[in-house]
């Protein structure tokens, strides 16, 4: 048997329609679709600059009337800091994203570098968000002495270690290992032999 | 790119190309539910690739290459966490097998298709729809000479196991 052979049958099956698709199905389905890196970027970015500006009202509401320390405002200007440098940061990296080349290495390319923004972003959240945040939430309970000031204390720091067990897993667990497979995925692409 | 535009250029893109995507499935998935779950993961890349599609390359060569990354990413995914994955039975489906004759022998070609590699795989389904080296290598970003390579190698084990297939039934036509 021939190349052409193979060939031939090939073309055979263009008139083999072996499936129906339920269209409505099917858009309810892309609709809900929310499974995406892009997706998980957006919410990470969102999200920090949503509950840095969040936390930040909220604690000008609370200091509404009483007398506070010029100290205490560093805590709403790094808040603000927070927020404002995640939101550049996520522009840069649309900007970034835009410039592949709409190939298949491309696409791979697209897919580790947004990988790659979302672990360093998971590490500099780290050490530039949660520590400075639960810290300093955890310094304010303790210096403001209210009456569940304690309870406040542990409980700050009880989810400052949570959060960092937490981020650490999901990195570990879902985004290292897919950042490798795709960079095996771009080695089978490039490779010729 | 407004949603009902979007869901228009949807519509339009999968009516005109449905059979394009029938044949990545049948090279990816060997499994009703998983037919159905890779159908998914690709309309849903398809989708979400209109917005950056500029008219610079034809349709089907774009919705080719949306396709055959989401489900070589796809393969990779299901290979790994194989067995893991709820089963799709208690999902309404949105793709529904038709009842028409199947021909063996393509069904034995698409076998043989699945045992490729992912990369192989993609390279073979354009190579059998007709693209020519270049086309493969702009789609896939890769160069000439590494298409070449892969299309020698893949035309080799093709032919090798069809050979294989042909002694065995004994029959030099009983593909």
């Amino acid at each position: 048997m021939e190349f052409e052979d193979l060939q031939r049958i090939w073309d055979e099956q263009k008139n083999e329609s072996l499936y129906a698709i339920n269209e409505e199905a099917l858009h309810k389905r892309i609709a809900k679709s929310r499974r995406s890196i892009e997706f998980g970027l957006n919410m990470l970015e969102w999200g920090v600059i949503g509950s840095s500006l969040i936390s930040l009202f909220a604690l000008y509401l609370n200091w509404v009337g009483d007398p506070i320390p010029l100290g205490y405002h560093l805590i709403p200007v790094m808040l603000l800091v927070i927020s404002t440098h995640v939101f550049l940061l996520r522009r840069q990296r649309q900007r970034q994203i835009d410039e592949y080349p709409p190939t298949m290495v491309g696409e791979l390319d697209k897919a580790i570098a947004q990988n790659d923004f979302l672990v360093k972003r998971i590490q500099t959240a780290v050490w530039w968000y949660m520590l400075p945040v639960f810290g300093g939430f955890t310094f304010y309970f303790y210096y403001e002495k209210g009456p569940y000031w304690w309870q406040s204390v542990l409980a700050m720091i009880g989810c400052g270690v949570l959060s960092y067990c937490g981020v650490l897993w999901e990195l570990r667990k879902f985004h290292l290992p897919k950042k490798q497979d795709l960079q095996a995925l771009h080695k089978l692409l490039s490779q010729s032999e | 790119m407004e949603k009902n535009k979007q869901k228009q250029v949807f519509d339009t893109w999968l009516h005109d190309h449905k059979r394009l995507l029938f044949k990545i499935l049948r090279a990816y998935a060997f499994t009703s539910d998983d037919q159905e779950d890779l159908f998914q993961e690709i309309c849903i890349q398809v989708w979400s690739s209109i917005p950056d599609f500029r008219g610079e390359s034809k349709v089907s060569t774009w919705i080719y290459r949306v396709a055959l990354y989401a489900a070589m990413a796809w393969s990779r995914k299901e290979r790994k966490y194989n067995g893991k994955t709820k089963p799709l039975s208690d999902v309404t489906h949105t793709l529904v097998a038709l009842d028409n004759e199947r021909d063996s022998r393509i069904d034995w070609l698409y076998a043989q298709i699945g045992q490729l590699n992912e990369v192989d795989r993609s390279i073979c389904l354009l190579m059998l729809d007709g693209y020519s080296y270049s086309e493969m290598a702009e789609l896939m970003g890769i160069t000439n000479s590494n298409v070449g390579i892969k299309i020698h190698r893949i035309k080799q084990y093709l032919m090798r196991v069809a050979k294989q297939h042909s002694d065995s039934k004994g029959d030099q036509n009983g593909i």
